[in-house]
This record gives C-alpha cells, sequence and structure tokens, in this order.
C-alpha cells in the first residue's frame, strides 16, 4: 500500500496542473486581497452615507440564507484592525479554494483512468481499494500546500494592500485552517468518488462546480423544508453538509461547531471512500 | 513433464445476458509464445483481462503459476500487461512512466528503467514527451510498462495492431528476445495471422467467445502444409494401399478424407493404384493452406473475419 501512495506522491510532484493550479490560486488571492480592500472602501463609503440618511444595512442578516456561487463576504473585514484569520477566513469561506480543489481532484483521478494507466497498476496491487485511500492521501497533501498558499498570498496581499492589517499569528488561525483542511479534504473525497462513479472528466468537473457554487447546498436547503405528516426532519440537514460548512465556518468557531466539522469530515471520508472502494473492487477495468 | 504456467478451466464471462467468453478451458505451456487467435468482438480481449485480474470472471476456474482460487490474486504481479492501447500519461516522459510502475512494484533499483528502455529499444527518446511519441514507440513503451517486475507471463493483446512494417518488425523482435532471453511466456493476440505465425509456438482459436481448438505450431503446420487430400468412400482399404505403397506419412482426418504429407508429384500413380484396387475416388489433389485460410475455415467463413 505504501508503494502505491508513494507512485502517487511522485505523480503528484511530476503533475504539471499541480503546478500551474497552485500558481493561479496564489496570483488569486493576491488578487482577491486586492479586489476586496476595494470592496471594503465602497462599503464603509456607502454604510457612512446610509447612517446619514438612517437606512440600514442588512449585510450581516444574511447568515441564513443559502449562498449561489462564488462570492466573498466582505462585512467580517468591517473593522478597525484586520487579522491574518479574518483575511484568510474571507479568502476560504469564498469556496474558491473548494473549487480549485475539485478541479485538480478531477484531474488527478480521471487522469488515471483516461489515460489507462490504471491498467498498470491494479494487478500490482493486492487490494483495489488501496487505490482509492492513495488518492485520498494525495489529496490531504495537495490540500494542505493549497491552504499553506493561500495563507502566504493573504499574508502578502493584506501586508501590501491593507493599511489596518496586522499579521496575527494566534492559535485560532491554525485551529481554523486544520478545520477547513478537513473539509476540504472531505470535499476531494467526494469529488474523488464522483470520479470514480463517472469516469468521465466533464461530468465530474461539472459536479464539481455545482457542488462548489452551493447548487447541493441549495437544494438540500429547498428538501429539507418540505416536512414529512407535519415533521420537518431534515431541518438540520444543511448544517452537516461539507461545501455549506465550509461556507459558513467563522473564523473563532464554537467547541460544537468544530465537532460538527469534525464529525462531517469522519463520516464524508467513511461513506464516500467505502462507496469508491467498493466501486473499484468490483469494477471490471 | 510439461509445465503449465496458466490453466483455465470453463472460464465464462457474462455481460447481462450475453457471454463474452464461454467455458474457455485453455493451457499455456511455460516458456511458450501462445497466439490467441479470434476475430474482433471473439472474446479475446475479456479472456485476457480475466487472466490478468483487469476483469472478474462470472464461473470457472482460473490457474496462474499452480495457485488456484483465492490465491490467485496473490501471484497478478506476476503478469506483465499490455491490453488494448498503452496505459501511459502523455504529458510524461517515458522514464517517468517507467519509475511510475517500478515505485508502484516498489522497486527503486538503480539504471533499472534505464535497462527497460534499451531493452524495448527507446534508448534513443530521452526527455520526450511519450504525446510526441509514434505508436510504434508508444506501443513498445507499452511492453516495457509491462516488463517492470519481472514477470514470468506477459500479456500482449494486439501488440502490433496499426503499425508500419518498421513497426512490426521491432515488436516482433523485442517479443522474441524475451522470450529466448528472459524465458518469459507470452501470450499474444493478434489480427495480423502471417505476422503472428512468425512468432507463436502454440494456438489458441477462440471464436464467439468460445475456445474451437488449441494446437502447438508443428500441429498447425502439419494441418496447413502441403498434402494430397483424396476424398474416398473406404479409408481403412486406401490405408492397406498406402501402406503397400510404402506411405507412412498420412493422416485419415475422418471418414472420408485422408491426408497424405509425401511423395505429392506421385499423385496419379497413387490415384491409378486406388482404381486398380476398386477405390472409389470422389476427388484427389494437392493442396495447401494457410494459416488464414485454415482459421476462416474454423470459425466460419470469410463473412466472419
Amino acid at each position: 500500500m505504501l508503494n502505491i501512495i508513494k507512485m502517487d506522491l511522485y505523480r503528484l510532484l511530476k503533475s504539471k496542473s499541480a503546478y500551474v493550479i497552485l500558481m493561479i490560486i496564489a496570483a488569486f488571492m493576491l488578487l482577491s486581497v486586492f479586489m476586496i480592500e476595494n470592496s471594503i472602501k465602497v462599503l464603509k463609503l456607502e454604510n457612512g452615507q446610509s447612517n446619514i440618511t438612517g437606512e440600514t444595512s442588512d449585510a450581516g442578516d444574511n447568515s441564513q440564507n443559502t449562498n449561489l456561487g462564488i462570492s466573498y463576504d466582505g462585512t467580517a473585514l468591517m473593522k478597525d484592525h484586520i487579522t491574518l484569520l479574518d483575511e484568510f477566513a474571507t479568502m476560504i469561506s469564498s469556496a474558491i479554494l473548494l473549487l480549485f480543489t475539485g478541479i485538480f481532484t478531477v484531474l488527478f483521478v480521471c487522469g488515471e483512468n483516461n489515460s489507462g494507466f490504471i491498467k498498470n497498476i491494479v494487478s500490482c496491487t493486492k487490494k483495489r481499494w488501496y487505490i482509492i485511500l492513495s488518492k485520498t492521501v494525495v489529496m490531504s497533501v495537495f490540500v494542505f500546500i493549497e491552504l499553506i498558499i493561500t495563507l502566504l498570498m493573504t499574508g502578502i496581499g493584506s501586508s501590501i494592500f491593507l493599511d489596518n492589517f496586522s499579521l496575527d499569528i494566534s492559535w485560532k488561525l491554525f485551529q481554523y485552517m486544520g478545520l477547513q483542511c478537513l473539509l476540504h479534504l472531505a470535499f476531494a473525497v467526494i469529488i474523488i468518488m464522483v470520479s470514480v462513479l463517472t469516469r468521465n472528466s466533464a461530468i465530474s468537473m461539472i459536479i464539481s462546480i455545482c457542488l462548489c457554487s452551493g447548487l447541493g447546498s441549495l437544494i438540500i436547503s429547498y428538501l429539507s423544508k418540505l416536512s414529512i405528516n407535519g415533521n420537518n426532519v431534515g431541518a438540520h440537514l444543511p448544517d452537516y453538509l461539507v461545501t455549506s460548512n465550509v461556507q459558513t465556518l467563522t473564523s473563532n468557531p464554537t467547541s460544537e461547531i468544530s465537532i460538527r466539522v469534525i464529525l462531517v469530515f469522519i463520516i464524508a471520508m467513511l461513506v464516500y471512500n467505502l462507496i469508491s472502494s467498493l466501486v473499484m473492487e468490483k469494477r471490471d477495468i | 513433464m510439461r509445465e503449465y504456467i496458466l490453466k483455465t478451466n470453463n472460464l465464462t464471462k457474462r455481460y447481462k445476458k450475453q457471454k463474452a467468453v464461454d467455458n474457455v478451458s485453455l493451457n499455456v505451456e511455460k516458456g511458450s509464445i501462445y497466439g490467441f487467435i479470434g476475430r474482433n468482438g471473439a472474446g479475446k480481449t475479456t479472456f485476457l483481462k480475466m487472466i490478468s485480474g483487469l476483469a472478474e470472471k462470472t464461473s470457472g476456474d482460473i490457474e496462474l503459476f499452480g495457485h488456484k482460487g483465492n490465491e490467485v490474486k496473490n501471484v497478478y504481479d506476476r503478469i506483465g500487461v499490455l491490453i488494448e492501447a498503452p496505459g501511459l500519461y502523455p504529458n510524461m516522459t517515458a522514464f517517468d512512466n517507467l519509475k511510475l510502475k517500478a515505485i508502484c512494484m516498489g522497486i527503486y533499483k538503480k539504471n533499472y528503467i534505464r535497462e527497460i528502455i534499451e531493452c524495448v529499444g527507446l534508448g534513443m527518446v530521452g526527455n520526450k514527451k511519450v504525446k510526441n511519441f509514434s505508436l510504434g514507440m508508444k506501443q513498445r513503451l507499452g511492453i516495457g510498462m509491462a516488463l517492470i517486475g519481472e514477470p514470468d507471463l506477459l500479456v500482449l493483446d494486439e501488440p502490433i495492431n496499426g503499425l508500419d512494417p518498421q513497426g512490426i518488425v521491432d515488436v516482433r523482435e523485442t517479443i522474441m528476445k524475451l522470450n529466448r532471453e528472459r524465458n518469459i511466456t507470452i501470450i499474444i493476440s493478434s489480427h495480423i495471422l502471417e505476422e503472428l505465425s512468425k512468432l507463436v509456438t502454440h494456438y489458441g482459436i477462440i471464436d464467439q467467445g468460445s475456445l474451437v481448438e488449441e494446437l502447438t505450431k508443428e500441429e498447425l503446420y502439419e494441418k496447413c502444409s502441403e498434402r494430397i487430400e483424396v476424398a474416398l468412400d473406404e479409408p481403412e482399404k486406401a490405408c492397406t494401399i498406402l501402406d503397400s505403397l510404402k506411405i507412412h506419412n498420412y493422416k485419415v482426418v475422418n471418414s472420408k478424407t485422408i491426408h497424405i504429407f509425401e511423395r505429392l508429384e506421385e499423385v496419379a500413380d497413387i490415384n491409378m493404384e486406388f482404381s486398380l484396387n476398386k477405390i472409389k475416388i470422389s476427388s484427389i489433389g494437392v493442396n495447401k493452406d494457410n494459416l488464414e485460410k485454415y482459421f476462416m475455415d474454423l470459425t466460419g467463413g470469410v463473412e466472419n473475419a
């Protein structure tokens, strides 16, 4: 099993798409910091005007709504001192990193099927589910690198573009990063399953984009509002979705939310990896 | 005593209602080059996938290197596989593709990859990406991939399909070298029957999922060699006459046919001798089959080829 993990790590190392995606993430994060800074200035200006005219802002009241599409919520940055954690959390909650994670997962998993390379390794492995486990390990490495790059570029970008920024590296920052790492890995595991099931890059990519843009959460939210015999059985279902957790996880999560995130991660790892492994074991190559 | 590297017993693969492979029982001798012949959709690839562990069997047994049942899974890594197109990452070099499989098999020997590259005649490719390779180069690299881990059995599915004449010669020489120098048993399927006949020592002919015939090169040579074909009513009586003529190299094919493999130029004398002994001859003449005709006859003629 270690050999196949080593093989996939070597492939990751040699994968041009991995470097391209990481470079795009780096550039995107720098650009995003700059754009958010401009948005904040505009928001502050608008808020100032609305205070004068007596209008109220509803920016902070939309936490219960389901986000559709990839967008930044800059309201957390509307304060005098912005920390690295605030900026980092704003970046991650936009789900842009989730989108890149999904794209790379599809490229990595489907690449093996599309090229036919899987034929070379299936007979070398004692158990086929090692192949799935190996992909999960590689994706955990990739997600970790992604988050580190995001953190670095957010820090660098904020230092350059923000006047009221303080590079405050705290335990909370690492706690938030750890929880988001788990959620991104859980999402990667979902996309591994989709790629294994469909064996089609285009379909997997579309599903990945739909999930990142919140379409899945929207559907689940709608379904959860339907009641059966007067009982709203699925009312809390959206709270346990990977994508909605990525978007709603705050920079200062309570222990209850942290446990929920860990629970979501464990269940995703077990259920989706189990499905992928079963399909891989039974399927003819 | 003959040592068999692969034995299958009533191996069957069913897709819904259709049997792709139907009760195939064949034996592959150690050190042989086994030619697997069949038209498109005959079940060759499915059979090869089953014996390589790429596809599950529906029923039947596989015995690989003396291992049966669930133990077979433990010896799949002794098989090198090139089934359908070679499985290669197009954006990587030959070296990296080979290295990936070597890592997967836990092989880290110095110069191991270089030796494989040289062995399949790709020493000159350097850092060229696989996507820029010719079809022949890809096929040879595919064979190289199959060679990682020093397999005892090499399964090659249509390795010369789509190759130009030079490519065919290169692949043929590579295969023969591997069999001769490394004593690797090879199962090779192909449509190009004449080309196959230059390589193989044993034949298995499959049609509509069933194994029609299994024979050695010598047996096939005998069947396809030049001979006098006599169609007659009393083969027993004819045999006595042939013996009296001191013709011993003949074969009673069925109750109405005898094949004589010697003194082909004396067909008129033999015919006269039969007539003198009042044996009714329906036809007599010198005939020769090639592998293609033999295959056609066996699998139902031109319309099936």
